[in-house]
């Protein structure tokens, strides 16, 4: 792997998780795609371009992963929410269970343990 | 005030519509909607947005191209499709004897130059049949027409024609035959044509 700058090693370690961390999100409810993907991007580690988002959010939806209502909003022009279908759900759940195996090996690697 | 709000934006969509073009239609309008969403939502706190706002929303959201990527990345990837200039190889192989004869001899090279086929399928890409239909359709033609012995016909106050068989009758086998090779040939190049991703 030729040297990568900090941004693009993100971009690269991004591809894989961030869509489980979008499903993630949606653990506790429905949520509007805004604010999802404010949140997500608060620290600016999961997400910079927060217009990148809605193509995995269109993605998402065709998998069966996630379904969107739009609903009226009092303060301004309709909003699009989105909630976690049960297959996405599972895919979450299955994803939880490999990233803990995954950061367990690779911290232990990092620290020279293995 | 407002007129700045709808130049800088849809001057931005149409950045986007622009860069999205390589994607189907139905998913483009839907990107491009949901962004459209975002910027209504993020500006509607502000009766009259500044332009330094908008811009901070429009930043926010990254650029066009940096969407556009993400949009392409969600592709699902590519089946592995006929290269045009195979599928123009095999078209003047099959009709391209009809373009003054010439067509067929370009099928031939692309056909040569092309990595999409082993030795022998190349072969049988030329031999079967070299000119392609045009070719075996007047061979064809001809080998009926000269086939057979002609009749000669005499009415009755004695004028007499000689007559040739019919040629349709005695053709259709052949014509048949002349059409087989050059689709079984066409048939054969596109089966095992190697495939780009």
């Amino acid at each position: 792997m030729r040297h990568m700058e900090p941004e693009q090693l993100l971009t690269h370690l991004r591809r894989g998780t961030l869509e489980f961390c979008v499903l993630a999100a949606l653990r506790d409810g429905e949520r509007y795609a805004g604010d999802l993907i404010a949140d997500l991007g608060a620290d600016g580690v999961l997400v910079t371009s927060e217009g990148t988002v809605y193509p995995m959010l269109s993605r998402l939806r065709r998998d069966g992963m996630v379904d969107s209502t739009w609903r009226e909003s009092k303060a301004g022009p309709p909003r699009r929410y989105y909630q976690l279908t049960s297959r996405g759900e599972l895919a979450v759940r299955s994803f939880a269970d490999q990233w803990k195996l995954f950061r367990g090996a690779v911290d232990r690697v990092l620290k020279g343990e293995m | 005030m407002q007129d700045l709000t709808t130049v800088q934006v849809r001057e931005y969509l149409g950045h986007l519509e622009r860069a999205l073009r390589d994607l189907p239609r139905d998913r483009r309008t839907e990107i491009v909607e949901d962004i459209r969403a975002h910027i209504d939502d993020a500006l509607s706190g502000h009766p009259d947005p500044s332009a330094t706002a908008i811009d901070a929303v429009l930043q926010s959201l990254g650029s066009p191209e940096e969407i556009a990527a993400a949009a392409l990345a969600e592709m699902p990837p590519a089946r592995p499709q006929l290269a045009t200039r195979d599928a123009v190889a095999v078209g003047l192989l099959l009709g391209g004897g009809f373009l003054a004869g010439v067509g067929w001899f370009v099928g031939l090279v692309l056909l040569w130059t092309s990595n999409a086929w082993r030795t022998r399928e190349k072969l049988i890409g030329t031999f079967l049949v070299p000119g392609g239909l045009a070719a075996s359709l007047v061979a064809g033609g001809f080998a009926a027409a000269v086939s057979g012995p002609g009749r000669t016909v005499c009415s009755a106050d004695g004028l007499c024609t000689a007559s040739r068989p019919n040629v349709l009758l005695r053709g259709l086998p052949l014509l048949v035959i002349a059409v087989a090779g050059p689709l079984f040939s066409t048939f054969w190049l596109i089966r095992h044509a190697r495939r780009t991703p």
